[in-house]
């Protein structure tokens, strides 16, 4: 029985992957050693053997079917694709409108206090801000402005009893 | 391009760079130039039609999500083949994660009989019909486990060299030479045996 070691050296230069050296080497044991041929030529054969055998494998179905599968589900995938890639038109708006409608309370605050500020020196004059709403009171003229942001995102607005704004 | 005809009279790179535009018709017409390749290997890697047939179709979806990755390095079918082959892998690992491990295996870690066999001397599929001889050897190919049959496959259809398939198969080039050695030996006892029965 020839060791295994030169076994698989025998199915490596049937494959080509011995080096040139190697192949002259193991070639020589062949022609020395009939079991050693005779398995060279029992791997030689099943590998004839089994060339061109997954050509007589067909797709079991017509043409027009297994496309049909096929052209429904890239619809599909890309239809998911899309409606992931393209958020709702009010996504988009708000992503914009809260750090804007922000920036803006601050600025209409600022601009009123600063004028009410150049006109009268002992009005008093209070803004507040907290994270869902900007307040500016004057007790003077008895003006007060509640700047809230949309959509309200705090608990009140979220009750489901519409009553709590009344 | 207009008409079907043009389509088929197209070669496959020009198919491909319709289809990467967006072609769906150039993508039809690779898949009937080479839906019965991508599903024979399908097929000869998991040894199960309905298996094969999702497959193969799964492979299709993919390389058209993926047609703009491909640069031409290959033929288109070496690449569709690829896929279909990775897709097989995943398949496969996961259908192996969900069995135990079989005897083939055991006979493979501990030296297998392979090994000790006496060569088959006579050429075990002479004088056979090529219709005969694929039914036999579609018969031999079910009797081995999928990591023989993977690499066999690999190797002899995919034309994969040794390094190849263990960098595709996450195993060492010793293992599969190892692999591939014991498949044949069981292809050739497998046909022989079929020969034996014959004669009798």
């Amino acid at each position: 029985m020839i060791e295994f070691d030169l076994q698989l050296k025998i199915q490596a230069l049937l494959d080509g992957e011995l080096s040139e050296s190697e192949a002259r080497e193991v070639a020589g044991l062949i022609a020395a050693n009939p079991e050693a041929a005779a398995l060279h030529a029992e791997l030689k054969n099943t590998r004839r053997a089994m060339a061109g055998f997954e050509a007589g494998i067909k797709v079991p179905e017509a043409r027009e079917f297994y496309w049909s599968r096929i052209s429904r589900e890239i619809s599909r995938v890309e239809q998911t694709n899309s409606a992931k890639a393209t958020p709702a038109l009010w996504q988009v708006l708000s992503g914009w409108l809260k750090p804007i409608g922000a920036v803006a309370a601050v600025a209409l605050v600022g601009v009123l206090a600063w004028h009410q500020a150049a006109q009268t020196s002992d009005t008093l004059v209070t803004a507040q801000m907290d994270a869902d709403s900007i307040t500016f009171q004057n007790d003077e003229d008895g003006v007060t402005f509640v700047w809230f942001t949309y959509p309200a995102e705090n608990r009140v607005a979220n009750e489901s009893d519409l009553n709590t704004l009344n | 391009m207009s008409s079907k005809v043009q389509y088929s009279s197209a070669e496959d790179p020009q198919l491909v760079r319709l289809a990467q535009k967006g072609d769906s018709e150039a993508f039809e017409e690779l898949v009937a130039r080479h839906r019965d390749k991508i599903y024979a290997r399908a097929y000869t890697m998991m040894r199960n039609e309905e298996e094969a047939l999702d497959l193969s179709q799964e492979a299709w979806i993919k390389a058209w999500q993926r047609l703009v990755q491909f640069q031409g390095d290959s033929s288109f079918a070496t690449w569709m083949t690829r896929i279909v082959i990775n897709l097989c892998l995943d398949q496969l690992r996961r259908q192996k994660r969900m069995r135990s491990e079989s005897v083939d295996e055991m006979n493979e870690e501990s030296g297998g009989v392979e090994r000790q066999m006496e060569p088959v001397i006579i050429n075990p599929t002479e004088r056979l019909e090529r219709g005969e001889l694929r039914k036999r050897i579609d018969a031999a190919l079910e009797k081995l486990s999928h990591e023989h049959r993977t690499v066999l496959v690999l190797h002899e259809f995919e034309e994969m060299e040794y390094k190849e398939i263990a960098r595709t198969m996450g195993c060492s080039i010793g293992t599969i030479m190892s692999r591939l050695f014991y498949a044949r030996r069981r292809m050739a006892g497998l046909l022989a045996d079929l020969n034996r029965k014959e004669e009798l």
